[in-house]
């Protein structure tokens, strides 16, 4: 049975994946501005897209650990792994 | 030693160590097609993912990498869009490979021909697999033979390269199949991840150090740290259905089948994501070093790796080179390994029936014999040829396969016919527009062939669905909820 609070966590996970390959696209595009001078001391504009793939990544990382891996864990169950 | 023999030495170094693991692997090989193409299914977290890893990171990732960032800076970076590649597998890896598990399959064609009870569908499974991987397996031939050429100073010509290439990957696939393959894997990738970083920090310590090395960017080439006139809508939409297709390919497909578990199968793909940013990021420093170690610039923007280390460490430059004509082998043993599985498990059973395990075995060996040498033969006419073009045909071309695989696991009214009528259409629409076939590439408009391909393939795939219908598949369907529904109780 899944947790309210693990529920949660997977759609925000979910949200936050899409949110930042949202930015992946539209920080290139110059949508949001073009930032200029430095972010994390990197050319402004490089560091913005580091920063949507990151997001991605992290979002990935949450649905990983809130949904993924407990399906993969009972499908190994369901083989006697 | 001069660097040259130094190269040459490392490299015979590398070749012998490469047989030295296909002949550990070949000493616990079974004699089945299983064993042979999916190493028994019982491969781990770490192999798992040193292998995919070595698999997709090729000698590009190494030497074209830094390079473009280098000539083109934020231009370059519609390649980050590859670092969420996996999510689309987050939906279809893990049902895969329990599938694959209780089922057998060893290609795609074979689940998804199971599946809709149809041999059309497995027959384009197979074709289409094929399609998209020779091109690009004889595009990394020629790249490994061109590096080779380069890091030895031409002292080993092209045609040796690629010759002493196609014989090593031949002597482990024919011996140790994919468990010389997952291995050979596991160490090339672990140690290209391994060089790549070392040699992004040794880039960023000789160029001054960071700040140093961001103010020299910002001076001499400040057109390469903004995407203005670099991106369009357009572009970044076909560079979007890459990242969707490129999971499909069948090498990484058949990733899926060989993990031991589940777990590890979800592990591998929310790993590649962190790897890849970390690796990209290190040939990005690699790349922007290059404006502070040259600021007069460089004569041959496609050499910055050679350039930098021919510099300032040349032998340690010599085993980046190495590294990056090992992540080519990776990539060509995998494909090779993979063609060969997709021409005797889908295409020879439409033809000949009743083969057994054994002879299944046999025939799967050559084949993957036969199909290297005629790469090797293809790859000797494209010395002096482009080889991007065949890099992203056969990048493109599995997206025909996305209609079919999510209709398979989430939409009750497929059939067979919409399978087989979608990906043999969504196939043709790709060749029309990629080769302009007698000029009906003008009814298909504005968007390239990747679009195309799945506006097509998953067009036929819903309207002949839904015009026909198959009990076998319902019954299926039935069998396969049964089977990937338990994983919820």
């Amino acid at each position: 049975m899944r947790s309210r609070k693990g529920t949660v966590m997977q759609y925000a996970g979910w949200l936050v994946m899409v949110l930042g390959i949202l930015f992946q696209v539209l920080v290139p595009l110059g949508v949001p501005g073009r930032p200029t001078g430095r972010w994390l001391g990197m050319p402004a504009e490089i560091a913005a897209l580091f920063m949507a793939t990151a997001t991605v990544v992290i979002g990935m990382v949450i649905v990983y650990l809130t949904w993924l891996k407990p399906y993969a864990a009972g499908l190994d169950r369901s083989m006697k792994l | 030693m001069s660097v040259a023999q130094f190269t040459i030495l490392l490299l015979l170094v590398y070749l012998v160590g490469i047989k030295c693991i296909s002949y550990f692997a070949y000493r616990i090989s079974r004699s089945d097609s299983e064993d042979y193409f999916l190493a028994g299914r019982n491969i781990g977290m770490l192999a798992l993912t040193g292998t995919i890893m070595a698999s997709i990171f090729s000698t590009g990732t190494i030497v074209a990498a830094p390079s473009e960032f280098f000539r083109q800076g934020a231009g370059y970076f519609w390649f980050f869009f590859f670092a969420p590649m996996p999510v689309i597998y987050f939906f279809l890896a893990t049902k895969m490979w329990k599938l694959g598990k209780v089922k057998g399959y060893v290609t795609p064609g074979e689940m998804l021909g199971d599946f809709f009870q149809s041999r059309s569908v497995t027959f384009w499974a197979g074709a289409v697999g094929l399609l998209a991987l020779l091109p690009y397996s004889v595009a990394q031939l020629v790249a490994i033979g061109k590096t080779f050429e380069a890091l030895t100073d031409g002292h080993v010509t092209y045609f040796w390269g690629v010759t002493i290439a196609s014989a090593s990957i031949a002597a482990y696939l024919y011996f140790g199949g994919a468990r010389a393959v997952v291995w050979t894997d596991m160490a090339q990738g672990f140690l290209l991840a391994f060089l790549l970083i070392l040699a992004g920090l040794l880039s960023m310590k000789w160029a001054g150090g960071w700040n140093a090395m961001v103010d020299a960017l910002m001076t001499h080439a400040p057109e390469n740290v903004t995407f203005e006139g670099k991106v369009s809508w357009a572009g970044y939409y076909e560079y979007g259905l890459l990242t969707l297709s490129f999971p499909f390919l069948p090498y990484i497909w058949q990733r899926m089948y060989m993990a031991r578990s589940a777990s590890v199968v979800a592990f591998s793909l929310c790993s590649y994501p962190v790897i890849f940013i970390i690796l990209f990021f290190s040939a990005w420093v690699i790349g922007t070093s290059a404006f502070s170690l040259f600021p007069d610039g460089l004569q041959d923007a496609d050499t910055v790796v050679g350039a930098i280390f021919r510099e300032n460490a040349p032998y340690f430059g010599a085993m980046v080179l190495v590294a990056a004509f090992a992540a080519g082998m990776s990539t060509v043993d995998s494909q090779m390994l993979s063609a060969g599985s997709l021409f005797v498990r889908d295409l020879v059973p439409l033809v000949v029936t009743g083969i057994d395990q054994r002879r299944n075995f046999l025939i799967g060996r050559w084949a993957t014999m036969g199909l290297l040498a005629l790469l090797y033969l293809w790859s000797l006419t494209l010395q002096s040829e482009p080889v991007l073009a065949l890099i992203v045909f056969g990048m493109s071309l599995t997206v025909i396969f996305i209609p079919c695989v999510f209709g398979m696991f989430y939409w009750k009214r497929a059939t067979p016919q919409g399978a087989a009528w979608s990906m043999g259409l969504g196939l043709l629409a790709f060749l029309v527009k990629q080769f302009r076939l007698v000029g009906l590439d003008a009814y298909l408009p504005v968007m390239g062939p990747i679009t195309w391909a799945l506006i097509t393939a998953a067009l036929a795939f819903v309207v002949v669905s839904l015009l026909t219908s198959s009990e076998h598949v319902a019954a299926k369907r039935r069998e396969y909820d049964e089977l990937l529904g338990s994983a919820s109780k």
